[in-house]
């Protein structure tokens, strides 16, 4: 049996990587083996860790014995996916053709197909009890979903079957063999287009690449599929993180939808970076109501908030000492600025709510903050901090 | 120190044709993409901004028509156009092969479908391909069309293999139309009297970090050092000892938890500061003579925080409270301010 899969998409800036490491670490402080796995090339998590650097595959962190992670490095693991998956013969001219080397080393979309062999790795080898995904910002996340499809399509594609057939002479004619071979016209076109712009030696090399990497694909396929499957299934959560900020909310917002519309369901969203005191209002709120807290309770709070604001604004002012003015700008300026941030925020926030089916959950995570000024906030500092917030409001629950 | 305000990269740097802009995810590049392309088209330089995708951030920025590869005109001077592969590969082979038809019937192929999903780098190639020949357009004169052209590049990590790319299709295609494409291109992006490369962060541990790579990425892997860097989302300092403040006058009162609540506001203000000012220090080792930065935007000046305490449900009223100043409008407050502070020196 496979491991759980707990992913973390959101717009870029959010706290993805921070918050999955929370949220890795806090289940490996449960007693739970986790993999800890980024797949962003924006490759933060060895500085979230507060490690100098962290491993291509997984390694053991030293914050925790269950808490194991790695960066996807695209390079290693295109090699290391070649040796697993190709006879001796072809991974030798694979390592060798043109094609594969650009493929390995820089192009986007590849990193993706990497991902699916190291998190179906991960799922699968049995040290784990569960595997915590961070995702690349924004839209870029939703291309690891179209991983498995797009490769189904390819590999079906007539293009790729030709080139799947035996290969005696065609290394000399590769060209002429397939225009003789296509009967219509369109595909015809199509191959004379691509040599012109691109030139008949270039041709050969991707012909090659694809003709050598078809079998990896189809491996990657199969692995793309299952872990599709697991995504769909109740042993797979998808957490959409977000800050109360409304083009954020509105990108999260376009990403839940997407993930819907493609059958997926979203487990809920972690709100990040939330103003201080939401979270003990909306606490002291569902205490005093005693009902259900819908999306109106979050309105009421920011109301409740703004009054208190008022109220203690009011206070300094009144008091009408000389340096009360010098204070009262600048904070009302934050205040406000936040307040009205935070609206608009959770006004995006509720039409998601309004969309998704009742056990979807929205989890507050305050902005982290330390009374104490002279210590500075290491990066992992603010992950313990986060990971504390996610014990809480797991118990919470 | 005064408020923080926007301040641009040198003239220096404005003068290039040909902007790209990029960063980590989430540090704001649109807000960048916003500001460099109001201001240009307020100088009266005829600006095309060229997003990559279907998110608009400056059709719906202007609340204007979404672009579907179509340009739009913004506001005077200024235009906006979206690149879609499958749109932009069809006008490229119209481009190339002068018959509409035919080259629909390249784009539309399923075989050309099947390659562009094997082929990881074809829509990034589709993208810059376009914005480039943006740039070379001409019109009846043989003047150039654009006056700039700026392209609101993918983030950090794609970012640098999207700008990478005409220079890894030189090494692996020999010959033929692409090859001299990515050559041109190339020379293009390359080229610090056409081009500037905007890199953007917020002044913030993490993006400052990536920021840094970033550069480094560029100047040892690509030879382009990148001529502006941008800082966003800056905050103004408060310069008050509010500490003594809240002990002296607001801690004796009888109850406390909104002098609890004003200190710990003051103090996450204060970290952030202290991470902010910390951030720029990491920073000046680029040695950047005019670093450009754009101030934490909010439209205070029009909010009302005493509210109206009638009769309205609780969320009716604030939403009456708040107002509803778009980026775009904050960002040409911001353009105006600093341009009447400049008319007044």
């Amino acid at each position: 049996m496979s491991a759980q899969l707990h992913v973390f998409l959101g717009a870029g800036g959010v706290g993805k990587t921070t918050v999955s490491a929370a949220w890795a670490l806090s289940k490996a402080r449960g007693g739970s083996r986790v993999a800890l796995i980024t797949i962003d090339p924006a490759k933060r998590l060895a500085q979230a860790l507060g490690l100098e650097t962290l491993s291509p595959s997984l390694t053991q962190t030293p914050i925790s014995e269950n808490l194991w992670a790695m960066m996807l490095e695209q390079e290693a693991s295109a090699r290391h996916i070649v040796t697993e998956f190709a006879t001796q013969e072809k991974q030798e001219r694979l390592l060798k053709n043109r094609y594969f080397q650009v493929f390995s080393r820089a192009l986007s979309g590849v990193q993706e197909m990497m991902a699916i062999y190291e998190v179906h790795r991960a799922l699968m080898c049995g040290r784990f009890d569960l595997v915590v995904l961070d995702t690349p910002p924004a839209q870029h996340a939703l291309d690891l979903f179209e991983v498995p499809n797009k490769l189904r399509l390819a590999l079906e594609s007539p293009a790729l079957r030709w080139l799947n057939q035996d290969e005696r002479g065609r290394s000399a004619g590769a060209l002429s063999g397939w225009r003789s071979r296509v009967g219509d016209v369109g595909r015809g076109v199509a191959m004379r287009v691509m040599s012109r712009v691109t030139s008949s030696a270039f041709i050969e090399d991707l012909f090659e690449f694809l003709r050598l990497f078809a079998e990896v694909l189809s491996q990657l396929k199969d692995q793309g599929g299952a872990l599709d499957e697991l995504t769909r299934s109740e042993r797979a959560h998808l957490w959409i993180v977000a800050r109360p900020h409304e083009t954020v909310i509105e990108t999260a917002r376009e990403i839940h939808q997407a993930l819907r519309e493609r059958g997926y369901s979203v487990s809920g969203w972690i709100l990040n970076r939330t103003p201080l005191m939401l979270r003990e209002l909306e606490r002291e709120l569902r205490r005093r109501e005693e009902s259900d807290a819908g999306d109106d309770t979050r309105y009421v709070i920011l109301d409740v908030w703004r009054d208190e604001i008022n109220a203690l604004l009011d206070r300094i002012e009144s008091a009408g000492y000389a340096e009360s003015a010098k204070l009262i700008d600048p904070v009302r300026t934050l205040w406000r600025g936040e307040l009205q941030e935070t609206h608009r925020g959770l006004r995006a926030l509720s039409r998601v709510s309004s969309e998704s089916p009742a056990e979807f959950r929205v989890m507050l995570v305050e902005e982290v903050v330390f009374t104490e000024i002279a210590r500075s906030l290491s990066p992992l500092d603010r992950v313990y901090a986060i990971a504390n917030q996610l014990d809480e409001v797991m118990t919470e629950r | 120190m005064s408020r923080s305000s926007l301040q641009f990269p040198s003239e220096e740097t404005l003068r290039r044709r040909f902007h790209l802009i990029t960063g980590k995810g989430g540090v704001g590049k649109s807000a960048v993409t916003l500001a460099l392309s109001l201001e240009l088209a307020r100088r009266g330089l005829r600006t095309l901004v060229c997003e990559v995708g279907e998110s608009e951030m400056m059709t719906r920025a202007f609340e204007a028509a979404p672009s579907h590869s179509e340009i739009r005109e913004l506001t005077p001077n200024l235009f906006a156009v979206s690149i879609r592969t499958q749109e932009a590969l069809t006008e490229y082979g119209a481009l190339k092969f002068k018959l509409k038809a035919l080259s629909q019937l390249l784009s539309e192929n399923p075989l050309t479908r099947a390659l562009t999903a094997l082929v990881p780098g074809v829509a990034d190639l589709v993208a810059f391909g376009k914005a480039f020949n943006h740039e070379r357009e001409r019109d009846s004169r043989g003047l150039p069309l654009w006056d700039r052209v700026i392209i609101d590049a993918p983030s950090t990590g794609h970012g640098l293999t999207f700008v990478r790319l005409p220079q890894l299709i030189s090494e692996v295609v020999p010959a033929g139309n692409i090859r001299r494409e990515a050559d041109e291109m190339w020379g293009l992006v390359s080229d610090a009297s056409r081009s500037a490369v905007h890199v953007v962060t917020l002044a913030e541990e993490l993006p400052v970090q990536e920021t840094l790579e970033l550069w480094r990425a560029f100047e040892s892997d690509l030879k382009i050092t990148p001529q502006a860097l941008w800082v966003n989302r800056l905050l103004t300092p408060i310069e008050v000892d509010s500490e003594s403040f809240i002990s002296t006058h607001l801690d004796d009162q009888s109850e406390s938890t909104s002098s609890s609540l004003l200190r710990r506001r003051l103090s996450l203000h204060r970290q952030v500061i202290h991470a902010q000012n910390k951030a720029l220090e990491a920073l000046s080792v680029l040695k950047i003579p005019q670093v450009a930065q754009i101030p934490m935007l909010r439209d205070d000046d029009h909010l009302d925080l005493q509210g109206d305490h009638s009769t309205h449900a609780p969320s009716s009223r604030l939403e009456q409270s708040l107002s509803e100043l778009t980026l775009r409008e904050l960002i040409q407050r911001a353009i105006d301010q600093n341009h009447t502070r400049g008319d007044e020196r």
